[in-house]
């Protein structure tokens, strides 16, 4: 026998022997375990590369041919499931391990569920598959009944519904023997038939397996069942014996079955996966208790993986076929690690009400961390294994037109956000009644974080080897003008908040949280400064707007949450946006060929530019889209406001400059609206600044109005058309001044309220600096971006109003600094008390940053002689009057009411889960789903089904 | 012929009393219904061919087996599930989580 061979004959008997010999040695039972899953392992790794380096390959057991003897055969698909039973059940015997077990049953149970696994990802003979199928669902309910209580109801209805389901695939298995002699799966799928008693056979077998891999609207024994059995059993039949059962039925589908397959079957199986997925996340979203929330979600996950039906079936086969498999691997990679996370957090705190279960508490760490990264892989934020599974399903949605998959898909992932944020909100509260420590201690969350970071590489994995195979997108970054032109300030700015962030005073709790949330949004600033094409600069975007969540939520005040909420709800938004635009993208791209930037402002539809204008308009905060900025970027910590608004949210003005910088966009006429709505913004912003009451409020109102000018920027370019590469100093001028500008006032805002005596005029005073940067005072950055808009707009049509809205906002802007600086500085004046000495650490980099903010701008401004036009004696009136007409303004106005008044507190309640409740349609979806679980209903749900499959198939 | 239809009406009695009973010891006879109606099915397509095929034969041996299982595991979490009639002996392990 070829070694080959031997691994594959390896794969199946060592788990069974090591079976048999913990049951016969209980005392000895780990051990055997222990063996058999370091053997497996090691197995199942070498059967991949195999794979990976030969191809695929049949043999016969015994040595006896088809169709007398059993082939069992080995590929792609076979291989990668092979491999992930390897892990998830190593991890769950170590997690066991770890666990306070008092059953020497497990191990046996637990090994003869490896064993039926790897059977059935090995044969290709029905009845063998039969016999595997029957040995896997025994074992999962015996193992189910060891948790006792609950679960014994649970393990019934489970065990009538898998048996139920063994005897329709064994009556279909028979009409199949009936009428053509064979059990292969290859040969019957050469002399298959489309007649009745094969329809009826195929309907059968295809119901069959519908139960057992619990597609809506079958699965009323799943969520049960993987909500109380125990941990590690939830988590092996949640990431592979679901996923056993939906390996089978796309077998047989695309192989015996295949003259069956077309548009009305492919459809149906797609209807029943779109049901799936939109009624497993509503109940996920529903339930009050966290095993069964993940429960709920494998049920949705699902859905996913039946859309290979209707999509393999059409004309992008490869692609549909790669998207499915990655969702179902690394779903079963974040499955996995999530229960056996939401396990260590159930055991320390007791219990696992959703309501009533505390945030990180002592130890608590890696558990909720792995929670977190499976759940990014579950939504499918880039560079996970979820994201790469969904983005190929999308393709080849997008290829073959079907928007109603397209849809589905969208749909299905908000819904997934939706209820992993509910697990976001229970991370955020304070840890109230104090958890036990974790038992086992930092050692039994290692399982769940190691599948979780998993799922993660596997992501990283598959577009690796995709674009090592040229079949997909690679991810390419590179240094270039823009990025250059970016990544000065951005990287001054990242430095001078590290070093004040570095102070214990600027960040007074949870700072390794802070940490690590501050790196990685730094890295995911980076990738996306350096991408050179759509993925990459797609897969930093989200991996720094979610880190910088966690960086406006730090404070934990009722304030930032509610800030949070919304910033994520926003960011959520834009990331279906991009990730449809990015999907489409990829199919119009040659395969292997990276997305660059140019190919795809050229050939995009308006609809493809719409989405990327509104995932990009999101980020930037144009004015529209800009309700998150305002709340968002004051309520986190100093020099985390600083980054957000100084470097975070430039993100999405790269990414629309990059799109237009080419030129090879048709967006001429979007010039005069964005003109329009930047100036627009402009103003609002001042405005609603004007009727803040906080600075850090005032400050963020600035940001949305300075945005307003980097639209106007923009438009700029769309209307420069093929000479959009001329605006770039005024991109350069407007990104180094407000960049710097910005930062320097949030860390001041931060700091100078807390200095005392002459440290505190001296903060003060430095703010003047920024401020009337922003305002742009002659001789400062923000004159010379006026002057360089003002150049560059020489030879457009629009001068006319252009210049005058301006100066307007250079009006507007003085009255909101001016207004700004009079309330640092009496807040300062009335704090006397509370300001304590504070040392070099913070006032340093705070004054860096303002000399920046001076002297930056003017290295930029060579290109256009931006530094001379600003430099005329002209210019210095020309940059005055404004900023009198805004002092003397704003005198007149203070006098007034209105402006003491200030901003009405606008209080947005906690997004609560229960009050869901509260709407009639989610309540009649809950007692339809109680119904669904009753066997009368069952039952009249298969017969319907049935029928439906056979006249399907039969006429089809 | 006969058997093949006779195995048909086996197995919608199965499925009925499957769906519809209450007892749960009728859901599990049931069950035995059923499979004993794709084995009576096998046995009748085995006897129509010819010569005699051996092949369903096995099959319906293996499924005897299979069968027996399962209706053992079923009877056992029946035994478990009914409230016990004298004072717990029986220590019911409780697993936790």
């Amino acid at each position: 026998m070829s070694h080959s061979h031997a691994l594959v004959a390896l794969v199946v008997c060592l788990p069974l022997i090591g079976a048999i010999g913990a049951f016969v040695y209980p005392r000895l039972a780990v051990v055997f375990t222990a063996v058999c899953a370091v053997g497996l392992l090691v197995a199942s790794t070498a059967l991949a590369y195999a794979v990976w380096l030969q191809g695929p390959w049949q043999q016969d057991v015994g040595g006896w041919g088809a169709p007398l003897g059993i082939g069992w055969q080995m590929d792609g698909v076979s291989a990668s499931l092979l491999l992930l039973t390897a892990m998830v059940g190593t991890a769950g015997a170590a997690h066991r391990l770890a666990e306070p077990a008092k059953s020497a049953l497990f191990w046996p149970l637990w090994l003869f569920l490896w064993g039926a696994l790897n059977v059935l990802f090995l044969s290709m003979d029905l009845f063998n598959l039969y016999v595997a199928l029957e040995v896997l669902s025994l074992a999962s309910v015996a193992l189910i009944a060891l948790a006792g209580g609950g679960a014994l109801h649970a393990a019934w209805r489970y065990l009538l519904a898998s048996l139920l389901g063994s005897t329709l695939y064994l009556l279909g298995v028979a009409l199949l023997f009936g009428r053509y002699g064979v059990l292969d799966v290859d040969l019957i799928a050469d002399v298959l038939l489309p007649d009745l008693p094969s329809a009826l056979a195929a309907a059968l077998i295809s119901l069959g397996l519908l139960l057992k891999a619990a597609v809506f609207p079958l699965h009323f024994w799943l969520p049960s069942a993987h909500g109380r059995a125990p941990t590690v059993v939830s988590a092996a039949l949640s990431a592979v014996v679901v996923a056993a059962a939906w390996y089978l039925l796309v077998l047989l589908w695309f192989g015996p079955f295949s003259v069956f397959l077309g548009v009305w079957s492919g459809g149906a199986f797609g209807l029943l996966g779109v049901g799936a997925m939109l009624w497993g996340g509503t109940m996920a979203l529903m339930q009050r208790r966290l095993k069964m929330l993940i429960a709920y979600s494998t049920v949705s996950q699902f859905g996913f993986a039946m859309l290979v039906m209707p999509l393999a079936a059409g004309e992008a086969t490869d692609l549909a076929w790669r998207g499915a498999l990655a969702i179902v691997l690394s779903h079963g990679l974040a499955k996995a690690g999530s229960f056996l996370a939401a396990g260590c957090i159930a055991r320390a705190h007791g219990h696992d009400r959703l309501d009533t279960l505390g945030g990180i508490g002592t130890g608590l760490v890696l558990p909720w961390l792995a929670l977190i990264l499976a759940g990014a892989s579950l939504i499918g934020l880039p560079p996970t294994g979820g994201f790469v599974g969904k983005w190929w399903l999308l393709q080849s949605a997008l290829i073959e037109g079907a928007w109603l998959w397209v849809f589905a898909i969208l749909l299905g992932t908000l819904l997934t956000a939706a209820y992993l944020v509910r697990l976001l909100a229970v991370l955020l509260r304070s840890p109230g009644q104090r958890p036990g420590a974790m038992q086992g201690g930092v050692w039994s969350a290692l399982p769940a974080l190691l599948l979780a970071l998993s799922a993660v590489a596997l992501g990283l994995l598959g577009l690796a080897l995709a674009g090592i195979a040229a079949v997909s997108p690679p991810l390419t970054i590179g240094m270039d003008t823009t990025a250059r032109g970016f990544l000065l300030p951005a990287a001054l700015i990242w430095l001078l908040a590290s070093v004040f962030a570095a102070r214990s005073d600027a960040v007074p709790v949870r700072r390794t949280a802070f940490s690590a949330l501050w790196l990685v949004a730094f890295g995911g600033n980076l990738l996306l400064i350096l991408a050179q094409d759509l993925l990459t600069f797609y897969t930093g975007l989200t991996i720094m707007s979610f880190a910088a969540w966690g960086l406006v939520v730090h404070e934990r005040t009722g304030q930032a949450l509610r800030a949070g909420w919304l910033y994520l709800a926003m960011a959520m938004v834009a990331e279906l946006a991009l990730l449809t635009a990015v999907a489409w993208a990829a199919t119009e791209a040659e395969p292997g060929d990276a997305l660059a930037f140019d190919s795809v402002a050229g050939s995009a539809p308006p609809m493809i530019l719409l989405l990327l204008g509104l995932g990009f308009g999101v980020k930037l905060g144009l004015f529209g889209l800009h309700a998150w900025l305002p709340r968002a970027h004051p309520a986190a910590p100093a020099p985390a406001s600083a980054v957000l608004s100084g470097v975070m949210i430039k993100a999405g003005l790269l990414g629309a400059w990059r799109l237009l910088e080419p030129g090879a966009a048709q967006v001429a006429h979007l010039a005069e609206p964005l003109l329009v709505l930047g100036f627009a913004g402009a103003l609002y912003g001042v405005v609603m600044g004007l009727r803040s009451r906080s600075p850090k409020a005032m400050l963020g109102w600035s940001s949305v109005s300075q945005m307003g000018l980097a639209t106007a920027v923009l438009g700029l370019a769309a209307g420069a058309g093929i000479n959009a590469g001329s605006v770039w100093p005024v991109l350069l001028l407007f990104v180094a001044s407000h960049g710097l500008a910005k930062a320097a006032l949030f860390l001041g805002a931060g700091l100078v309220p807390q200095l005392a005596g002459n440290r505190w005029l001296l903060g003060w005073a430095a703010l003047w600096v920024p401020a009337l940067s922003l305002a742009a005072a002659p001789l400062t950055g923000g004159a010379l971006l006026k002057a360089g808009f003002e150049l560059t707009m020489a030879d457009f049509a629009y001068s006319s109003w252009v210049a005058p809205a301006l100066s307007l906002t250079s009006v507007a802007t003085t009255m909101l600094m001016w207004r700004f600086l009079w309330q640092m500085h009496a807040t300062g004046r009335r704090q006397t008390s509370a300001r304590h000495e504070e040392g070099p650490g913070r006032v340093a980099p705070y004054l860096a940053l303002v000399a920046l903010a001076l002297v930056m701008p003017w290295w930029n401004a060579g290109a256009i002689g931006a530094g001379q036009y600003a430099l005329r004696p002209g210019a210095v009136l020309d940059g005055l009057w404004p900023m009198v007409l805004g002092v003397l303004f704003l005198s007149v106005a203070a006098g007034s009411r209105q402006l003491k008044s200030g901003e009405a507190s606008r209080s947005r309640p906690a997004r609560p889960a229960y009050p869901l409740q509260r709407v009639r349609a989610l309540r009649y979806m809950v007692i339809a789903e109680r119904k669904l679980h009753g066997w009368p209903i069952v039952g009249r749900l298969v017969m319907c089904l049935l029928l439906t499959l056979v006249l399907l198939l039969w006429m089809g | 012929m006969i058997y093949l239809a006779l195995a048909g009406v086996l197995f919608v009695i199965g499925l009925h009393g499957l769906f519809l009973a209450g007892h749960p010891l009728r859901k599990i006879l049931s069950l035995n219904v059923l499979s004993a109606a794709v084995f009576l099915l096998l046995v009748a397509l085995a006897r129509e061919a010819d010569p005699l095929d051996a092949v369903p034969h096995a099959i319906v041996l293996t499924g005897i087996v299979v069968s027996v299982s399962a209706t053992a595991v079923a009877l056992v979490l029946l035994v478990r599930l009914s409230p016990p009639k004298r004072d717990s002996k029986e220590v019911t392990r409780k697993e936790g989580r």
